[in-house]
């Protein structure tokens, strides 16, 4: 997976500096933009990583960087810190999908914290999507017959019962599945169903 | 079916009556509790509404309070009542799954519109 990188959103030099600072200082991998607009022209929507995004900024707000990056679909989850926030905009903000809301001052160890945790979950989230991707791809690449056999696989079909509709023998069948199978990387059919169940729901 | 009602929670009476009786005064069915336990312990299934809670900070530091918190969550919409100002209980608050939060001192419209928010978000949930 791609290397994670915290991206820094806020107008205040200092601040930026600061965080960078701090982020870099455990290891971390990060990078600075002082305007909302300037960050969202420069990200690639499959970047891994975080979002520390001031609220109140000169130019574009907060709260709008935010609105945007849900709109493109992004996933990548957002803190936001701010020196004005009031109970309204945090309930807001966390309902709009922010993984954290953090008022300054701050404790470091507290930021860093909210931003390990926004790692993580963006380290399951991603590859969550890339086992999605690679399926498709998979599922793309099989046979005709494969496929075939595949759906009836799918629908709950008995090895006997496929060759009765696909009118081949009951070992063709058989010899299809194992290699269906073993072209989307996965051990059974059950594991597929429950992957598929697992993605679905979360649309 | 029943009508939903609004389950008030609060270790302060006063505050609980308080809010019962505003409740009440819109023609909805309120009933209070003096703990988040003591509501669990009295909570039947299907029963449907909204609960009120009346949040300190030292609640959040405690893991059962958060624990009876989930719980309750996922049984009806939970708006919290907070001290002015305090917005990392209001975080942590929707972080653990509150709809929403109310800040004290409030106007009790502002209550009211919330509870009738969160009793709609009840009803279309289980209609």
């Amino acid at each position: 997976m791609d290397e994670q990188t915290v991206f820094i959103i806020d107008d205040d030099v200092a601040v930026r500096d600061s965080i960078q600072e701090l982020v870099e200082s455990v290891g971390l991998c990060a990078q600075s933009y002082d305007s909302g607009q300037a960050f969202l022209d420069s990200f690639q929507p499959e970047s891994s990583g975080c979002v520390v995004l001031d609220v109140r900024m000169a130019g574009m707000s907060g709260l709008l960087v935010q609105e945007k990056l849900n709109e493109s679909g992004a996933g990548i989850p957002v803190i936001i810190i701010t020196g004005h926030g009031d109970v309204p905009m945090a309930v807001r903000a966390l309902q709009a999908g922010a993984v954290d809301f953090i008022q300054k001052p701050y404790r470091d160890q507290l930021l860093l914290d909210s931003i390990n945790n926004a790692l993580t979950v963006d380290a399951a989230f991603k590859r969550s999507h890339t086992r999605d991707k690679n399926l498709d791809q998979h599922i793309a690449a099989l046979t005709k017959r494969e496929k075939q056999v595949l759906d009836k696989l799918l629908g709950g079909g008995t090895s006997k019962q496929i060759a009765r509709d696909l009118g081949i023998s009951p070992r063709t069948v058989e010899a299809h599945r194992q290699n269906l199978l073993h072209k989307l990387e996965v051990g059974s059919v059950r594991e597929l169903i429950l992957h598929r169940f697992v993605r679905d729901r979360g649309e | 079916m029943e009508r939903p009602v609004v389950f008030v929670v609060s270790a302060d009476a006063e505050v609980s009556d308080s809010i019962k009786d505003l409740v009440e005064s819109t023609d909805l069915p309120a009933e209070t509790f003096i703990s988040l336990q003591a509501f669990l312990d009295a909570f039947m299934p299907g029963h449907r509404g909204c609960l009120v809670l009346d949040v300190h900070k030292h609640d959040l530091a405690d893991t059962e309070w958060h624990a009876s918190f989930t719980a309750a969550c996922a049984l009806l919409p939970g708006l919290l009542i907070t001290d002015r100002g305090d917005v990392p209980t209001a975080v942590h608050a929707v972080k653990a799954g509150a709809i929403d939060v109310v800040q004290k001192p409030y106007r009790d419209q502002n209550l009211l519109d919330s509870i009738r928010n969160a009793l709609q978000l009840d009803a279309v949930a289980h209609g």
